[in-house]
């Protein structure tokens, strides 16, 4: 997937300038970036949450690419809770054509989770379902955004192998301020700065680029 | 609705009674649809993002004219 030219801003304020994106089966691509750079609204363009200025996004060297229903190929996992709060986790799952029982075999404390609605839930364990339901979903491409927050690091740990896994069948943009457990399963690294995206080969990069300071 | 009650004014507490059982109707509706980062779990299943803003107003619509038609029979039926 190659997403080029994104041109962002909300009245004055310019969000993203000639953005720049790619992606590929196989490969874990980590995106980084301070506080307000524009991380969550370049994917939240990429979805069609969020119309651009500008945009070209491109998948395989397709002639062209049915953007208006990319989650068909493209799933999304916002930075917050997204999930309808009245649903049922039997229900999001049957909508998203997972099976419920590898959510189970991934953590036994779902065994009895499953007529319960994300309302029920809490913060942690709703975000660990919604992980796993877009990670494990029938799509080319997934992007993740701050998939670790809130998590306990014995699931950071599990989601990292489960990312690891599925990269595999999929290619998988993910976003964290915890660069160190990004660094440590990403292929492709850019940095999101001024509006543009810096490619990003080693932690000394990240420093140059002002993003950690040592 | 108008045109209704301008042809047959005695039909006003029908259409009340129409708009309220449609009320519930549109709760629902944008009480699920309409709610921040929720947009995404519909975006994630292939719908658009036109579809997604416009599905509770055809919804809506459909539903209301529906009704009308229904009782306009049933007021026909009655006369």
């Amino acid at each position: 997937m190659l997403v080029d030219s994104v041109h962002l801003e909300f009245g004055q304020h310019q969000v993203l300038q000639s953005a720049y994106l790619t992606a590929k089966t196989g490969y874990v691509t980590g995106v980084l970036g301070r506080n307000g750079t524009g991380k969550s609204c370049l994917f939240k363009c990429i979805m069609g949450g969020i119309k651009p200025q500008n945009m070209f996004i491109r998948i395989n060297d397709e002639r062209e690419t049915d953007y208006a229903h990319i989650g068909n190929r493209v799933k999304y996992l916002p930075q917050n809770l997204f999930m309808p709060s009245n649903m049922s986790l039997n229900e999001a799952f049957s909508l998203y054509g997972v099976d419920y029982d590898g959510l189970v075999t991934f953590d036994t404390k779902y065994h009895t989770y499953q007529h319960k609605t994300f309302n029920e839930l809490s913060g942690g364990e709703a975000r660990i379902v919604e992980m796993y339901l877009v990670l494990m979903s029938d799509a080319d491409f997934c992007i993740l955004d701050e998939p670790f927050s809130n998590i306990a690091p014995n699931c950071v740990d599990k989601m990292q192998s489960l990312i690891q896994t599925q990269k595999k069948n999929k290619g998988i943009i993910i976003s964290d301020h915890l660069y160190e457990d990004i660094l440590e399963v990403t292929d492709d690294l850019f940095l999101l700065r001024d509006g543009y995206t810096f490619p990003i080969k080693s932690r000394d990069d990240l420093i140059r680029n002002g993003y950690i300071l040592r | 609705m108008s045109l209704l009650v301008v042809s047959k004014p005695l039909s006003v507490d029908i259409c009340v009674i129409i708009k309220l059982i449609s009320i519930p109707i549109i709760w629902y509706l944008r009480a699920n649809l309409s709610r921040g980062l929720e947009m995404y779990f519909y975006l994630n299943l292939g719908i658009s993002r036109k579809e997604y803003w416009i599905i509770p107003f055809a919804v809506e619509f459909v539903a209301f004219t529906v009704l009308m038609v229904i009782s306009s029979i049933i007021g026909f039926a009655i006369r």
